[in-house]
């Protein structure tokens, strides 16, 4: 009678384990599917991005005569981040696409004639849109990861982390500070 | 026993002026905390996008604010879209009109769902051609309006009810003087009814309207901004 109770309340105690074991893994898996989802919303704004600069060079190269060292910058980071295959080298060369945007702007700023040209104005709300749309999925990415990080360092999801093998990931931040977009002001 | 109780009644009284002083509460699908749109034109819009929104259309918020306080407006448009939540949560059609009056700033933050339809170029323009313009003249119903027929346009809406606009100017004095009337008048009924009363806003009065909150939509950022 007594080993019997014994018995019930060993089994209790490990169906409560391996419950509490699969509610830990399946958050684990949730959270993760939640980061890579994040980064590929990222990616599509990059992509997104990607796009527009063709339009950008072709649309402004008449006006911009003098200008050609940083048209041909912009189309050499473009084709880096074509290349780029890895997480990091996207992110490195995404990077470099927005330090030579944000100085492409400053100087396309300087020509009052493209200013007043509708297309470009129209560009430019797009290219200002999708710097937004950059700002705010890596923001909303960086709170992914951020949930999903202290999963893995909480107890006593760290230890299904740990048998599991899921490792931390790591936030996205531009280079100068975190999540600036490039700035896109024609008015 | 008694003393304890109103003395919870005073600290639940007091954390929500205190809560209610730094969150932002919808009024309804127009929020206007600045009042800068005329009472009977705003009833009537929100008649209308109520309209819109039941019949399948877009779900739209109009929030005029004083003063962004140190934030982008693109930030604050974004946090206030995804914290209201304006838009179906399937189909993410909700779209946000941010008018912030201190640092003249306007912003058009659109749901995923209608980006397809209302890219940036196109909402760009129009805060640039109707919104900023109307706007800069003090003529927000104007703008407004126009805005909206152009979004319902894009977007092959049909509200049953048009607004009409009257002489703007008329409008504003009629205003002017209704809130003078209503201000004496409240001011009087006070003093006979309620001597030493202290005044607290509340929503009550929003709840009468029945707005039930937005639909759980979400926003990626995208949209245009523009100064007027």
């Amino acid at each position: 009678m007594r080993n019997n109770r014994v018995g019930f309340i060993l089994i209790g105690f490990f169906a409560f384990i391996i419950l509490c074991g699969t509610f830990c893994y399946n958050s684990l898996v949730n959270a993760h599917q939640r980061v890579k989802n994040g980064w590929s919303q990222v990616e599509t704004q990059y992509q997104r991005r990607y796009d527009l600069i063709p339009n950008l060079l072709n649309s402004t190269k008449a006006y911009m005569k003098h200008e050609k060292a940083i048209f041909e910058e912009l189309a050499k980071a473009r084709a880096g981040y074509m290349q780029a295959e890895s997480t990091n080298q996207k992110l490195s060369s995404a990077f470099e696409i927005e330090g030579v945007l944000t100085r492409f702007i400053a100087l396309a700023e300087n020509y009052p004639d493209l200013k007043a040209n509708m297309t470009i104005q129209q560009l430019m709300d797009e290219l200002a849109g999708t710097e937004n749309r950059i700002s705010c999925e890596r923001m909303r990415y960086n709170q992914e990861v951020m949930r999903y990080n202290s999963l893995i360092f909480r107890f006593p999801s760290n230890l299904m982390a740990k048998l599991f093998s899921f490792h931390e990931e790591s936030y996205v931040k531009s280079k100068e500070s975190a999540n600036e977009p490039v700035k896109v002001s024609f008015d | 026993m008694n003393l304890s109780k109103s003395l919870s009644i005073k600290l639940a009284l007091f954390l929500i002026f205190v809560f209610s002083s730094f969150s932002f509460i919808p009024e309804g699908l127009i929020t206007d905390h600045s009042g800068v749109l005329p009472k009977d034109y705003k009833k009537k819009l929100e008649i209308q996008l109520s309209e819109v929104a039941k019949n399948g259309g877009p779900e739209i918020a109009i929030v005029f604010i004083d003063s962004l306080e140190g934030n982008t407006i693109e930030k604050f448009a974004f946090d206030l879209f995804n914290e209201f939540k304006i838009g179906q949560r399937e189909s993410n059609n909700g779209l946000l009109i941010l008018t912030a009056l201190k640092e003249r700033k306007i912003r058009i933050e659109v749901g995923y769902g209608l980006e397809g339809a209302l890219n940036d170029a196109k909402v760009g323009r129009i805060i640039k051609n109707q919104l900023a313009p109307h706007f800069a003249k003090k003529e927000y119903c104007l703008g407004l309006n126009k805005a909206l027929n152009t979004i319902y346009q894009e977007l092959k809406v049909n509200p049953s009810k048009k607004i009409g606009i009257k002489e703007e100017k008329y409008d504003f004095i009629m205003f002017m003087v209704l809130f003078v009337f209503i201000l004496l008048l409240s001011r009087f009924k006070n003093r006979v009814m309620h001597p030493n009363r202290h005044v607290f806003t509340s929503n009550d009065q929003n709840r009468s309207q029945g707005f039930s909150g937005f639909g759980g939509g979400s926003s990626g950022g995208g949209g245009a901004s523009g100064s007027f």
